[in-house]
């Protein structure tokens, strides 16, 4: 129970934690027109995506949850490629 | 100081205040960080207890002191005109900083009393974050109703109705109604905790994190150049993201006071998607940052800014994000892994971008836009600052594990269960370890204050503005 | 019609959803009077849910309703035991009137020893050390189960001499710096023998709310019949 309770805490948070540092690093990535950050970042954005199958094995889930923490993953992983098109196509006033 | 408006003026007394309290915080916090390792310190003198409500209601009070602050900075040019109401306002700040000090003075000598109303009403109310007594519940309203009024007169008198400041009225309605929730007594637990919820969590998340929009929205209005239009545009945008998430997002609280068992599907789902705004702030506040390559008139208030929403982020969305799901809260619910959560979250989310704001306004007043404020000493606190807080934080997550995996998963939680495992090597370093980061983030104080004394007013130390435009 | 939580959390997204591009229909989605929109529909649909939530939960927690006990509980034994269909832990009630410090309190008299114990608990802080329902600090244990904790039988009942559970947690609780144990200590809160009993009392009542079985994995108490 130990085990299973503590490899749940550390795919959460690993989860949102290379969420995260995909985000940054897609978006410094983009706006800084380097490929080779926007790459990498990717990667963490696929780790990410692992950490949220690999939480589907938990016991501690069932099908609704199971669906939640896909779908989430899944977000997580086109959120930063999506908010920067959008924030891109923000009309600035000049 | 040159400042244009009696309400400006005003706003800086308020952050002196706060920084002053932010001072307290530190120092009851390193006071109970050190008890963990020696709890005979100060034993019957200065209780835990005492100490951490001291070190917490300080925390409470100059967040919100700073907030203001930044209202009554950013009101009148805003409105274009000096505050209605601003001697009235002025008395409020009195009022307050004497309460304050009152409610202060007897937690320190007093400390507890008889289990009677009169303790309720003048001595301690005994809930976290809200143990200020009733007569001083009543002051705090009387206070931010006089806000309001500032804020809602100065609006109407000058007729300039700016999105902002719809969503500023709005929410501070919201802000304030709330505390409300929090003043009453009742023998039922559950429904004490019920309310006293509706106070922390619709305060830290919902309307404060509004609050903070509308202030870092001005904040980079100003700051940055970006235009009015676009600012409102994200902040909606932020305002529909944070109450879809956040508002139900209050369940995650209701899973174990006693409450029916559907708020465990609702409070779980809302709250495990509270992180998704969190994560395009971070976007946007990369993508904004990088756009302008870092370059600012305040460099300070822009790298506390960005810190704002890297540390929002990181505090709130992933240590939050971690613990949330019932399934695992279930074990995790009341360990270190709350603190460790909350020390990130408050610093990320609350504590930068008040020092953003005090940087600002600091520009503002001493460089008048002329030089690029700068200095080598904010530089010093704030590494300070943020090394101690990711020092803590994993200290405390350690613990918080260790606790979650062997107190509550495997050895039955019970009091004995307790002690074994607080008394555990992963723990015990763990508490040395938070107080020796403790120490390294109390470190930041001495610079901050020195740098908040002396920033900004030798000009002969700072780049003159085109300067700093010609290298681009 | 039985709605359960999966059915109010997408009945909430879809309408917020819904009602806001219905509304917003027309304005270009880069536009901040788009976004207007949602930011005003959001917050009234989940704050709508929310006071109907408030509403059905504040009728369910009711003192006597069932998740959240009544005062005469204080009479009865209190057990906590694991449910096989529910899959987690949940107080149970015995039958048996065995009283508490040695009598068996009416209604209103149990009714005031609540209050008087809630004021306990508020008048001396204890929410800045403990947690109770898990809320609170993390410097002393969680209080939710005291009253079933084994600690009392095992130990602290020998340790003060006293002939009952209640009796040892009443003595210890008026002076638990006299009865350490462990090296970080419970001082002195002053409490008077009515305080006390009434805060055992209250320990006891709080004992028996339905915590959707919080804390987990706690050993079992069941009552003698």
């Amino acid at each position: 129970m130990a085990q299973e309770v503590f490899y749940f805490l550390l795919l959460s948070f690993f989860m949102v934690l290379f969420a995260g540092a995909y985000g940054v690093g897609y978006t410094l990535g983009s706006i800084k027109g380097l490929p080779g950050v926007k790459f990498l970042s990717l990667l963490l954005g696929g780790l990410e995506v692992f950490c949220a199958i690999l939480l589907l094995f938990s016991n501690l889930l069932s099908i609704p949850w199971k669906a939640l923490i896909l779908t989430c993953g899944f977000i997580y992983f086109f959120l930063p490629m999506w908010w920067v098109r959008f924030i891109k196509k923000f009309p600035s006033a000049d | 100081m040159k400042v244009q408006y009696e309400s400006q003026r005003l706003a800086i007394w308020y952050f002196i205040v706060a920084i002053a309290l932010l001072g307290a915080q530190l120092l009851f916090g390193l006071i109970i960080a050190y008890q963990y390792l020696n709890p005979d310190f100060l034993f019957g003198k200065l209780n835990f207890m005492t100490s951490r409500m001291l070190h917490i209601n300080a925390m409470v009070v100059w967040l919100l002191m700073g907030f203001i602050g930044g209202i009554y900075w950013f009101l009148p040019i805003e409105t274009e005109r000096e505050v209605v109401g601003i001697k009235l306002a002025k008395f409020g700040f009195w009022a307050l900083v004497i309460a304050v000090t009152i409610v202060v003075l007897v937690y320190l000598l007093k400390q507890i009393g008889s289990a009677d109303l009169f303790t309720i009403w003048f001595i301690t109310e005994g809930r976290e974050y809200i143990e200020a007594p009733r007569w001083a519940d009543i002051g705090i309203v009387a206070v931010a109703l006089i806000v309001a009024y500032n804020v809602i007169a100065t609006v109407l008198k000058s007729k300039k109705v700016t999105g902002m400041l719809i969503v500023l009225m709005i929410d501070l309605g919201f802000l304030f109604g709330l505390y409300l929730a929090g003043m009453f007594f009742t023998p039922n637990i559950t429904v004490d905790q019920y309310f006293w919820w509706w106070v922390v969590h619709l305060w830290v998340e919902a309307t404060w994190e509004v609050l903070v929009g509308v202030l870092m929205g001005w904040l980079l209005m100003h700051l940055l150049g970006t235009p009015r239009k676009i600012i409102e545009a994200w902040l909606y945008l932020e305002v529909a993201l944070v109450t879809a998430t956040g508002v139900l997002g209050l369940g995650h609280h209701y899973f174990w006071i006693g409450t029916p068992e559907y708020w465990l599907g609702i409070g779980g789902f809302f709250s495990a998607i509270e992180p998704l705004p969190l994560v395009a702030m971070v976007i946007h506040a990369i993508y904004d940052a990088g756009m302008h390559k870092l370059r600012t008139v305040n460099k300070p208030a822009l790298f506390w800014a960005l810190t704002q929403a890297l540390g929002n982020f990181f505090g709130a969305g992933v240590w939050g994000f971690m613990h949330t799901l019932p399934q695992i809260n279930l074990f995790s619910h009341g360990t270190q892994i709350t603190p460790a959560h909350g020390h990130l979250a408050f610093f990320g989310a609350y504590m930068a971008i008040n020092l953003a704001l005090l940087y600002f306004i600091l520009g503002q007043v001493r460089t008048e836009n002329k030089y690029i404020l700068d200095s080598k000493a904010w530089k010093v606190s704030f590494l300070l600052f943020v090394f101690g807080m990711l020092g803590m934080t994993a200290a405390l997550t350690v613990a918080g594990f260790a606790q979650t995996m062997l107190e509550r998963a495997t050895y039955g939680s019970t009091w004995e269960a307790y002690n074994l495992v607080q008394s555990h090597p992963w723990l015990s370093q763990a508490y040395k370890w938070r107080f020796f980061f403790g120490i390294i983030f109390a470190l930041g104080y001495p610079f901050l204050i020195y740098d908040l004394l002396k920033i900004g007013k030798n000009p002969t130390l700072l780049k003159p503005v085109e300067e700093e435009l010609k290298e681009g | 019609m039985k709605v359960g939580w999966l059915e109010v959390v997408i009945a909430t997204v879809f309408i917020t959803v819904l009602l806001s591009l219905i509304l917003a229909r027309g304005r270009s989605w880069l536009d901040a009077s788009f976004w207007k929109i949602p930011a005003i529909i959001s917050p009234i649909v989940m704050g709508a849910t929310l006071v109907v939530l408030t509403i059905d939960s504040l009728s369910k927690v009711a003192i006597g309703k069932g998740r959240v006990p009544s005062p005469t509980v204080i009479n009865k034994e209190i057990g906590y035991v694991y449910v096989e269909e529910r899959q987690r832990m949940e107080p149970v009630v015995g039958n048996k009137e065995v009283g508490l410090f040695g009598r068996v309190w009416s209604e209103p008299e149990a009714k005031e020893l609540i209050k008087k114990g809630k004021l306990v608990i508020q008048s001396r802080n204890c929410m800045d050390c403990h947690t109770l329902l898990g809320n609170g600090a993390y410097y002393a244990p969680d209080l939710t189960k005291a009253w079933l904790d084994p600690r009392w039988e095992n130990l602290i009942k020998d340790l003060v001499n006293a002939q009952s559970k209640e009796e040892a947690m009443k003595v210890w609780l008026m002076n638990p710096d006299k009865y350490p144990t462990s090296s970080r200590k419970m001082p002195n809160l002053k409490l008077t023998e009515e305080e006390a009993r009434a805060l055992v009392a209250y320990l006891k009542w709080m004992s028996a709310i339905n915590t959707n079985g919080f804390p987990p994995n706690f050993p079992e108490v069941k009552p003698t019949n």
